[in-house]
């Protein structure tokens, strides 16, 4: 799923950026970029705006990546960042969301306003239970479960043994599963709901 | 050894139950969603490319600096249009130009600005937050810098057909807690087999949290409770609306049940 270097062919002078191998980058990237923006803690609400941004910058700066490290590697650099420039100004932030109806006439099918309240429910709901876990927890959660990195790219990536993830990750899943029965009511690992 | 079903044992999602995948699902991005934000970053090198003019123009009238960004500029903007986005740096070496130039200047930049985006401009803060002195952002384009996130914060854009579930749910979490600590006292009750008080509990919550984060739970729960009560008719009833209410509801499969057990077993 992640892309282990650059698509583009060759070395790019910073004058154009191709545009097809820009969609490349942002197909291939876009879910777990997704993903570690609510693993630094970036507000649900706030998701989609800070993924714009992560694109951005990576759009930009592209012709200063060398191949050196990964191509993923380099854009969890720029999610950090812009994940880290969120958390700072959420408060005044919140303050200025103003709504751009004008963009919905773009769309080519309407979520009703039902369908996409009940969508942003059950994330929110997701979202509160996350939230719940320990932050170690919920860090290996995400990259294992949402982001579906490797036991290895996780150990890597936070530093630690791979036992170490191997235990968070159980401990994560029990609380996730408690969370969720706390919320419902049921016990953990039922497959359907009985009331 | 990277493989995660030889490190881990488990693969994403193994061994969750059919509810907690479901959650997790929830918060992949959509189709819709990643359609969106590509066009918004389209729509982002778009109104770049209108700004170079303004750029351009308030530049040569400012200072030598700016005038360097206003040539930077029409040199990235000749190199194609979705490439233009590193221009961003530029018009914010302009915004920072600002206070040289006159504040007639600043309003025929904002309104053309403004007529080409449906997104709010940069505020001033924000301009504020950029690199000291004009010509680093255009400095920034040449030399290569070892943090790949130097620039400037980036204007937000408010992610457009959001905002409505967004305050839904911004609304909804805040009183989370206590539909939380309501519905579990109507399960306390009703597994007990305190029927009334459950129903008690179960209308506090409707009246507090008509549409609270935990309805389908309450609706759900309020079905159990018809059964259980025998009241067969009503409980079809409920769940045939839950149904047309919820159709992608994780409850779902209850539902059914509900309404089968409703029709055959009594």
């Amino acid at each position: 799923m992640q892309s282990n270097s650059s698509p583009l062919k060759e070395p790019i002078d910073g004058s154009a950026i191709d545009e097809a191998a820009f969609r490349q980058i942002y197909e291939e990237n876009v879910r777990w970029v997704w993903h570690a923006l609510r693993r630094f803690s970036v507000a649900e609400k706030d998701v989609m705006d800070a993924a714009q941004n992560v694109f951005l910058v990576v759009h930009r700066k592209l012709p200063e990546f060398e191949g050196r490290s990964r191509l993923r590697t380099w854009i969890l650099q720029i999610v950090r960042r812009v994940a880290s420039d969120y958390r700072r100004s959420a408060p005044v932030r919140r303050e200025v969301v103003t709504e751009t109806p004008a963009f919905d006439e773009q769309r080519s099918r309407h979520p009703t306003a039902e369908e996409e309240a009940a969508h942003a429910q059950r994330v929110d709901h997701a979202r509160v239970i996350l939230d719940r876990l320990p932050e170690a927890q919920r860090t290996v959660f995400i990259m294992f479960e949402l982001e579906q990195m490797s036991g290895q790219e996780i150990a890597d990536e936070l530093g630690v043994p791979v036992g170490t993830v191997r235990s968070r990750l159980r401990l994560a899943r029990h609380t996730f599963q408690q969370e969720v029965a706390a919320l419902t009511g049921q016990q953990p690992k039922l497959e359907v709901i009985h009331v | 050894m990277s493989d995660p079903e030889r490190l881990l044992q488990i693969k994403p999602t193994d061994g969750l139950s059919s509810l907690e995948q479901e959650l997790l699902r929830s918060l992949e991005p959509t189709p819709g969603q990643k359609d969106e934000l590509w066009r918004s970053l389209a729509a982002r090198s778009a109104l770049v490319a209108s700004t170079v003019t303004a750029t351009s123009v308030l530049a040569n009238s400012a200072n030598a600096a700016a005038g360097a960004a206003g040539a930077s500029a029409a040199k990235t903007a000749s190199a194609g249009l979705f490439s233009t986005v590193s221009a961003k740096v530029i018009t914010v070496a302009a915004l920072v130009a600002l206070p040289v130039v006159g504040a007639g200047s600043y309003l025929a930049f904002n309104q053309e600005e403004a007529a080409s985006r449906p997104t709010r401009v940069p505020e001033p803060a924000e301009a504020d937050a950029a690199p000291a002195g004009v010509e680093e952002p255009v400095k920034e384009e040449k030399v290569k810098s070892p943090d790949p996130v130097s620039a400037p914060p980036i204007p937000r854009t408010t992610a457009p057909g959001r905002a409505r579930p967004a305050e839904v749910a911004r609304s909804a979490s805040s009183s989370l807690a206590e539909e939380d600590r309501l519905l579990r006292r109507a399960r306390t009750e009703f597994k007990q087999g305190n029927l009334e008080a459950a129903l008690g509990a179960l209308k506090t919550l409707e009246t507090r949290h008509p549409d609270g984060i935990l309805a389908q739970e309450r609706e759900v729960l309020r079905i159990a409770i018809l059964k259980e009560q025998g009241q067969k008719k009503q409980a079809e009833e409920r769940a045939q609306s839950f149904r047309e209410r919820y159709p992608d509801s994780p409850y779902e499969a209850d539902g059914r049940a509900t309404n089968k057990s409703g029709a055959s077993d009594r």
